[in-house]
């Protein structure tokens, strides 16, 4: 199981009165004389988390911790942590959350790094939304390509049909056609690019872990990109997990089925180690 | 920086225990999870700084309910000044009066966070199977009553922990040492030490391994403070799979969930909020730097050398101890009249409505032949004689023509001699057992004859009267040699 050595937190609700307990079992102190509820992670039912506050529902109760009752934002990210860490063992837990701009504890697996790099930064905005939109470049370049060209052919279908006589009009057509086919492909190319620029923000107001310093691990054995706060050194993601990598001139994106899986901004890593880096992830996933 | 320690007195069962908490301590000394491969087993490793001093193995990883192996891979010597502190410790609490809390105060500042239970308990210097403690665990072995958990014992009740587990070398051993340990256990009428709880019946002893010799040659008490972790919680509507059919009509079902420890189960009631969030809040598998190098250095392939060769009154002495299956019988039974055996015999659960001992018919058996041959010996004869005369019970023959092997008696030598005797079907797989055990037998005898006989020649050795000096004999002799000497020369023929 991930995650199992992150530290246990306690979390009092001054909204409920409630005191929270999360480790290895999930625990509700009502007040000082009664006992303790004590539940199995395997016991609960769902788990859902929004802006900062988790709903957790096991048996017949329903206990909402609300996004105050956690001391900081490194508790509320430990929390996290160690919630995906339980539902990686219990599968049947529901578990509804927002966007993560970092790999979902859940994929990852209980192992030491051996020979590892580990590096350490905060993930800037620029960073990600240049990644991001050379992301959509890898991914949807050729098909605006190929749509630039259907376009262009359309408009110049469409001029001969309203001139009716294409041999003494086609000098101007031609070129007027490529132009807005030109015109309409960079549109949506820029539309594309706008989308990635929000998507980020939203990412980043639901996401505590934006504003956190991030630990980027690339080992042999996988990889990993946590918080600091929950780095434990002994949870990575097996490479089987990723399908390949693309380089842009701010770092590299690591891709599973066409969706990030991570970012390594050149910024967090050291020169004389860049080659390294760069051979080893080469040797585990395909570029693109 | 130092731990921060609380304690708390509980009664449980009419017994006090100490629970103690210790939070924000460096975790330099305890268990830690040392696991590589799930697949090889669950390794937990007690460890004092970066050594780790032995391995606590269990290969099937989802049953708490199996034996464990344990390992000794280093020695407590290696660890810096700790035997300096254990020593301490021992004198403070047993010799000096010391209250528990402040006796133990230098080794609790450097123990793991987390909650433990401490109390005081009489080892046994044997691995559970009547082996010398300080040789046994060189090689990695299965243990019996190393489990966590005893499936048979009902839920009111403990099997408290009685074996030894050595941390100081088998090279130290010494009989020169031993001599002088035991004017010590002379003096103090028995022996004493700090124990650590590992698993189920074994604690690694930190201190005094000569003088728990010495106590065993002198066959004197060996007590010990034993710091357990408290790591185990139980649900109290949490029934295993092997306890199912006995619960429904077990009486000692526990109404709230507890802690489980080798010495009490504790209610969760008895123990104040602080304690049970400190529980709570410390993880299973909590990673500190020490655990990270304990973990490395536990995967070279170390092993203690320096064997040294144990007298053989220790070996013997060890083979009359009560092993782990006769302390874990006498635990879980209070009393078994023989009423209640002769219902067993006859292939009875239950007498009066109410279980014997539990409703597997066979376990009933062996948990009653093990608690007989602690408590009454006489009793004991009688009833496996029964067992292995009873054709029905051959499930059993085995187990009781194996137990009866170290047991020299003229009334289990006859009775594998009618089994030898006997043409019956049924005797034909401890036919080799009852073999071995008359050979043993007729061996052992001669051995006996023999020792009689030299006993004989020394006794008589020593009967041969010795002339007395006297001064009349003395004076008479010294005439006689006068005379031969002014007698005549016999005449030449």
């Amino acid at each position: 199981m991930a995650f199992e050595s992150v530290s246990g937190q306690k979390v009092f609700s001054s909204a409920t009165g409630l005191t929270y307990i999360f480790g290895d079992y999930f625990v509700v102190f009502r007040n000082d004389s009664a006992a303790p509820e004590i539940y199995e992670w395997k016991s609960v039912s769902s788990i859902t988390e929004n802006h900062g506050s988790i709903t957790i529902s096991v048996g017949m109760s329903t206990y909402h911790i609300e996004s105050a009752a956690f001391s900081s934002e490194e508790q509320f990210l430990t929390v996290r942590a160690i919630i995906e860490g339980q539902i990686a063992e219990n599968p049947d837990i529901r578990y509804r959350f927002n966007q993560r701009i970092l790999p979902l504890k859940y994929l990852y697996r209980n192992i030491d790094a051996s020979n590892a790099y580990v590096m350490r930064g905060v993930y800037e905005e620029k960073v990600i939304n240049s990644s991001n939109i050379s992301l959509i470049s890898a991914r949807f370049g050729r098909v605006i390509f190929v749509f630039a060209i259907l376009l262009m052919a359309i408009f110049f279908m469409i001029f001969a049909s309203i001139m009716g006589n294409l041999q003494d009009n086609w000098i101007w057509c031609l070129p007027l056609s490529i132009f807005l086919g030109i015109i309409v492909s960079v549109v949506i190319y820029l539309i594309i690019g706008a989308v990635a620029r929000h998507k980020y923000s939203s990412v980043q107001k639901a996401d505590p872990a934006t504003t956190q310093e991030i630990t980027v691990v690339v080992a042999p054995e996988g990889f990993a990109a946590v918080e600091s706060a929950v780095y434990t050194a002994h949870d990575l993601i097996p490479w089987n997990e990723a399908n390949f990598f693309i380089e842009t001139h701010m770092g590299l994106v690591v891709l599973r089925d066409n969706k990030s899986v991570f970012w390594l901004p050149k910024s967090f890593m050291p020169k004389n180690q860049q080659a390294g880096i760069y051979n080893l992830i080469a040797s585990k996933v395909k570029q693109r | 920086m130092k731990a921060t320690i609380s304690s708390e007195t509980l009664l449980v069962n009419d017994k006090e225990f100490t629970i103690i908490n210790v939070s924000s301590s460096p975790g330099s000394f305890g268990i830690c999870n040392t696991t590589r491969r799930k697949e090889k087993g669950l390794r937990e490793t007690f460890y004092l700084g970066n050594e780790p001093l032995i391995h606590i193995t269990q290969k099937s990883v989802n049953d708490p309910y199996s034996n464990k192996m344990i390992c000794q891979v280093s020695s407590i010597e290696r660890s810096g000044d700790f035997v300096k502190r254990v020593m301490a410790v021992r004198d403070d609490y047993f010799s000096n009066n010391k209250t528990l809390l402040g006796a133990l105060q230098p080794l609790l500042d450097y123990i793991k966070n987390g909650l433990y239970v401490i109390y005081e308990e009489d080892m046994i210097p044997t691995d559970g199977s009547g082996n010398f403690f300080w040789s046994s665990y060189l090689v990695n072995h299965e243990l019996s009553g190393s489990s966590t958990y005893n499936a048979a014992c009902p839920a009111d009740r403990v099997i408290p922990p009685a074996f030894l587990v050595p941390t100081e070398n088998i090279a130290n051993y010494s009989e020169a040492h031993i001599k002088l340990a035991a004017e010590k256990v002379k003096a103090e009428d028995g022996a004493y030490g700090i124990c650590f709880h590992l698993s189920g019946m074994f604690c690694a002893l930190l201190s005094n391994h000569h003088e728990v010799t010495a106590a065993l040659m002198m066959n004197k008490k060996v007590r010990c403070l034993i710091i357990e972790p408290v790591k185990n919680l139980r649900f109290a509507n949490d029934i295993s799979s092997v306890q199912i059919d006995r619960e429904e009509n077990d009486e000692s079902q526990p109404e709230e969930d507890y802690f489980y420890t080798a010495c009490a189960r504790i209610p969760l009631s008895k123990i104040s909020q602080p304690f049970l969030e400190s529980f709570f809040l410390t993880r299973r598998k909590d990673v500190s730097k020490y655990s990270d190098v304990v973990t490395y250095n536990s995967d070279k392939n170390t092993t203690l050398k320096g064997k040294r060769g144990i007298s053989n009154e220790i070996i013997e002495r060890c083979d009359k101890m009560p092993d782990a299956e006769m302390l874990q019988s006498v635990a879980m039974i209070d009393y078994i009249s023989d009423e209640e055996l002769d219902a067993l015999l006859q292939g009875e659960t239950m007498l009066n409505e109410k279980y014997i001992i539990n409703q597997n018919y066979y376990s009933s058996i062996t948990l009653a032949f093990n608690y007989l041959l602690y408590k009454d010996f006489g009793k004991f004869l009688n009833f496996s004689s029964s067992i292995l005369m009873n054709e029905d019970l051959t499930a059993v023959h085995q187990y009781v023509a194996s137990r009866l092997q170290p047991i020299i008696h003229k009334r289990i030598f006859d009775l594998f001699n009618s089994i030898i005797d006997s043409d019956n079907a049924v005797y034909v797989p401890i036919m080799p057992l009852a073999e071995k055990y008359i050979t043993r037998y007729n061996l052992r005898l001669e051995n006996e004859e023999k020792e009689k006989e030299k006993e004989k020649e020394l006794k008589e050795l020593n009967d041969v009267p010795i002339m007395k000096r006297n001064l009349e004999n003395e004076i008479n002799s010294l005439e006689l040699a006068k005379k031969i000497q002014h007698a005549a020369p016999p005449k030449k023929k």
